[in-house]
């Protein structure tokens, strides 16, 4: 049973997808959304066992199943979870629910297709983060993209269909050289490595710091600009704003919580431990990017008029940070930029959430549409309140334990780092207090508004999951931290293992041992 | 002078007797037959391809013979191609039964030509002499310059047959040109012989000799032009544009096959003292052909102009194949076997593919409605998901997406490419391949987010059961072949076993 968990978790939702297509009607919509709703709560209840069953001590991958595949090309179907991925997975369990029930009234044409296309989305991303065989990896990394191609492109905006080939052609540029980054490793490890052919993660770890740098540099901007698209970075961001604006609500959901992710996740599963040297020696250069990306996603979160555009944009700054913990190679840093992922997963799946409601009600976002909204909406403005104190990072909240973790790591790396990331943190809670003061605040003067209902108890059901875990996690982070020291000490010890002279301040931590951030303390 | 009797031996060429005859067999047995039920030549056409089929099958593992005073040579690697090329005179056959009858060209000898076409593959898949190569290669072209131009009573199909006619006979001119120089200054035509005259310290010289190398030009041209590599590309997008969409679909694939295996016979058997040489020469159009053919594809509203540029591209791809499966370490060639092998993959992967997709548009067409520009296809995937959804998976594939056979194609391919260090060729072709999507999904993007106009024929896809049948399993190869690829990727492999 336990090597087929994951298994069961990933397929649960394609099987799902096919039984929709073949026995539902496209007029049942009702029974439709119900099924989808029943498959992604199933699929979240299989998912529970990773958090309970879960050895936080152990360092490798857990529940893990390995079967031969291709055996001519050395394929193997090798899933497992490590304390890298493992909340990622919980996280698209819940995120998938969320996404499904709040599209019940939002989506009102062609339903059958978009639940279809949303439970293969699941499948892929939850194969995404389990996959340990590259080839595997790949696979499931380009499947998304099929499935959210037809969200955005059917059921988005105005520029739906602009957006839609945008999105799939910059993230698939960025994937198909980072699939030349992979078979140039597969290689690599035919000749210096094992002398095997294989995609096995586990098997081509060895092979990662015996590369010569010229070539590991090669395969790092390989690996670098596929998924630097994903995540996304500066200057390769410009597609996350189109997509996210255009895209439905379930869309930009999952987009920011859950596919923003797989480029992060990316860089510390794959980069990090693979090409060791590379990463280091790019480490000024990947931290010049996350600054930038945390300013200037400031900055121009500030200027939008779009709700959704503004929040799009706080995305990039976000993401900077988790990139500039990441990259801050040690275990604060990367901690940090973990837990970091899985806050701005909650937190701006939460926002882009609350958007779609006051969007649905009023259909436009333009923020000079609302102000003092407070008055009628007491609830949806509670929420948003949280919501956007846990982005700005108040303690208490989650974003506050991520984002503290990562400044610790970017302090151990350089003073330099922590001060411009501070400067973003400040004007990230300018331009989310400004938003809140112009949407909430004030006079209600806009007869429009005036008719606006509270949230429904639909909707106060699906964010209450968010709401809680950001507090959860903002108290009590102790699960959450527990689960990923292990695996995340053991990518710090192989990033380090080659303890490059250029790196003096990471290579002096003493590698692998657990230092105990103080921010788990408070 | 006494008589010598050159050693034939007719069982060893059994798939090409039996093809003769199975041709002699269509062609008196069309005599017989009325205009109504000349779509039983195909049935008769389809049912004998099947056994010759399974006749190739049954020497699989036979190893090399020799035959016909070594003017043939039956080995896996020739039953491989032989293979496939029966693969798509099946599916070609198929899709053609009711699409004959759609375009008013149901006659007896459409199937023998197609039966001819074959036999020349067959031909050269098993050439092992330039001679032999070359007829197989005429009697191939010229069974498809009539099937391009078959539709007699549309002048687009006049057109395209006689641009086609022109531009091939002038190709298989330089072809023989090089092919008689080449003679000249080795003495030989088979192609052991020639790799055996090539070697040595004289042969060195041979090799070296001016006169040489622009006979290996002229045979470089050659192969380009039938093979459609830019920039000796100009009458295909014509030719596959005016012909019937099933014979289009057939020389996409067949005609590739076919002239792929030449290629790697002729260059990699007769000519390894020159391979610094060709594989330049190749390089070059392979990158030509890659930018260019999905560069232009880019523009089209035509779908089937389109695919006729994706198929340039692809053409591309096979020949990055064959450029990376060459290394020259220090003056030294060696060729690497997988590369080979991932080239015959791919031209299994891009059968099933590229038939499936030529599949789609016959299946849309009918007699007042050819259905072949973009346009036609608006709305298609939200009226009629599942041939919307199989559509998707033939542009998939052939963007090299996975789980699709064009995804395993491509990414051997390029795996060949890394191994052996061709970092540029590589990176080249991954990013046209991405450039791909763009115009494949464009298509989708009209299928699936665009709603049918008011003006627009309603949609009515043919009700053969032999086209329906023909995509279901073009559809589910595709999918198989790119989750479980591995008996494909062995039997490549071990087909070009013994090759190099």
């Amino acid at each position: 049973m336990e090597n087929f968990l994951l298994t069961l978790i990933a397929f649960t939702p394609l099987a799902g997808a096919v039984i929709l297509m073949l026995f539902f009607k496209r007029e049942q919509t009702v029974a439709i959304k119900v099924f989808a709703t029943a498959v992604t709560v199933v699929d979240f209840l299989l998912s529970i066992p990773l958090w309970t069953r879960f050895d936080t001590s152990e360092a490798g991958f857990q529940f893990v199943q390995k079967v031969s595949w291709i055996p001519t090309i050395g394929v193997s179907y090798f899933l497992g979870v490590d304390g890298i991925s493992v909340l990622l997975v919980l996280l698209t369990t819940i995120t998938m629910i969320v996404a499904t029930v709040c599209s019940f009234t939002a989506i009102v044409e062609r339903e059958k297709e978009y639940y279809v296309c949303l439970l293969l989305m699941a499948t892929g991303m939850l194969g995404t983060f389990m996959a340990v065989d590259i080839f595997l990896f790949y696979v499931f990394f380009e499947i998304t993209l099929v499935p959210m191609y037809f969200l955005i492109g059917i059921w988005g905006g105005k520029r739906k269909l602009y957006a839609a080939i945008k999105f799939f052609l910059y993230t698939l540029f960025g994937s198909v050289l980072m699939l030349l980054g992979i078979l140039a490793l597969y290689f690599v490890n035919l000749k210096l490595g094992t002398g095997t052919l294989t995609f096995d993660l586990t098997e081509l770890y060895a092979v990662g710091p015996k590369i010569p740098i010229g070539l590991q540099s090669w395969i790092f901007l390989a690996f670098f600009v596929g998924f630097a698209i994903k995540v996304p970075m500066f200057p390769f961001h410009t597609w996350l704003p189109d997509a996210h604006v255009e895209a439905p609500t379930a869309g930009s959901v999952i987009l920011a919580g859950i596919l923003l992710k797989m480029g992060t996740y990316g860089f510390v599963r794959f980069v990090l431990p693979l090409l060791p040297q590379a990463s280091q020696m790019f480490v000024p250069f990947m931290v010049l990017l996350s600054i930038i990306g945390i300013i200037y996603g400031a900055l121009v979160a500030m200027a939008q008029t779009d709700v959704k555009k503004l929040v799009a944009y706080s995305s990039v700054s976000h993401l900077g940070f988790v990139m500039l913990g990441v990259f801050a190679l040690n275990q604060q840093g990367i901690l940090g930029g973990q837990l970091q992922m899985i806050n701005h997963g909650i937190s701006t799946g939460a926002l882009f959430l609350l958007v779609g409601i006051i969007y649905e009600r009023r259909h436009t976002r333009e923020i000079s549409e609302f102000g003092g909204l407070s008055s009628v909406m007491p609830i949806y403005t509670t929420i948003f309140a949280i919501t956007m104190l846990s982005s700005i990072g108040l303690p208490g909240l989650n974003g506050f334990v991520g984002e503290f973790l990562i400044l610790v790591g970017a302090f151990k790396a350089s003073y330099v780092y922590a001060a411009f990331a501070v400067i973003g943190i400040v004007l990230g809670a300018a331009y989310m207090l400004w938003l809140f003061q112009r949407m909430f605040f004030g006079t209600l003067d806009n007869p429009e508004n005036q008719k606006l209902t509270d949230c429904t108890p639909r909707e106060i059901l699906y964010l209450l999951p968010m709401v809680v875990l950001m507090f959860w996690i903002g108290l009590y982070p102790r699960p959450f931290l527990s689960r990923m020291e292990a695996s995340v000490g053991k990518v710090v010890k192989m990033v380090n293992v080659a303890a490059a002279p250029m790196n003096t301040k990471a290579a002096a931590l003493p590698a692998g041992v657990r230092t105990q951030p103080k921010a788990k303390n408070f | 002078m006494p008589l010598v009797i050159p050693d034939i031996s007719l069982s060893i060429a059994a798939p090409e007797v039996g093809l003769a005859i199975l041709i002699c067999v269509v062609v008196i047995a069309d005599l017989f037959t009325s205009m109504e039920n000349k779509a039983g030549m195909g049935v008769l056409s389809l049912a004998g391809v099947a056994i010759l089929a399974l006749i190739v099958l049954f020497q699989w593992g036979g190893g090399a013979q020799t035959t016909f005073s070594g003017f043939y040579i039956a080995d896996d690697f020739s039953s491989f191609v032989k293979l496939v090329v029966f693969l798509t005179t099946i599916f070609t056959i198929l899709l053609s039964l009711q699409y004959a009858k759609v375009e008013k060209i149901n006659y007896g000898e459409f199937y023998v030509m197609i039966l001819f076409a074959a036999f020349g593959m067959l031909v050269m898949a098993s050439g092992n002499d330039l001679i032999s190569i070359y007829l197989g290669l005429e009697t191939m072209s010229i069974s498809s310059y009539v099937l391009v131009s078959f539709i007699r009573h549309d002048p687009l199909s006049r057109e395209a047959g006689l641009k086609y006619f022109l531009m091939g006979a002038f190709a298989s001119g330089i072809l023989l040109y090089g092919i008689a120089l080449t003679y000249g200054l080795t003495g030989a035509t088979s192609l052991t012989e020639i790799a055996t005259a090539l070697s040595g310290p004289q042969g060195a010289a041979i090799a070296d000799d001016p006169v040489m190398v622009f006979s290996m030009i002229l045979i470089v041209s050659g192969f380009g032009f039938k093979l459609a590599l830019v920039p000796f590309h100009m009458w295909l997008p014509d030719a596959y544009t005016g012909a019937p969409t099933s014979i289009a679909a057939f020389m996409s694939v067949a005609v590739k096959m076919a002239t792929v295996a030449a290629i790697i016979r002729v260059f990699f058997i007769a000519f390894p003292a020159l391979a610094g040489k060709w594989n330049l020469l190749f390089w070059l159009l392979t990158v030509f052909t890659m930018v260019w053919g999905n560069v232009a594809a880019i523009a089209q509203t035509n779908l089937k102009r389109m695919l006729a540029y994706s198929s340039i591209a692809h053409a591309g791809y096979i020949m990055l194949g064959i450029v990376a499966t060459t290394k020259i370490v220090g003056g030294k060639v060696v060729f690497t076997p997988d590369g080979l092998s991932a080239v015959l993959f791919y031209l299994v992967a891009y059968m099933v593919t590229n038939l499936g997709a030529f599949g789609m548009l016959i299946y849309l067409c009918r007699e007042d409605f050819r259905g072949d520009n973009i346009e036609d296809w608006r709305g298609i995937g939200q009226d009629h998901p599942w041939a919307g959804m199989a559509f998707v998976v033939f542009f998939l594939s052939l963007g090299g997406f996975p789980p699709t056979a064009g995804f395993v194609g491509k990414l051997l391919l390029f795996g060949t490419a890394i191994q052996n260090e061709y970092y540029w060729l590589a990176v080249i072709g991954i990013l046209t391949s991405a450039i791909s999507i763009y115009y494949y999904f464009r298509v989708v993007m009209v299928m699936y987010m665009e709603p049918r106009g008011e003006s627009q024929p309603a949609i009515e896809f043919s009700k053969a059961p032999s086209i329906f049948v023909a995509l279901v399993v073009l559809v589910i190869a595709t999918i198989y072949l790119g989750l479980f690829p591995g008996s494909i990727i062995t039997a490549a492999k071990s087909s070009v076993a013994g090759l190099l």
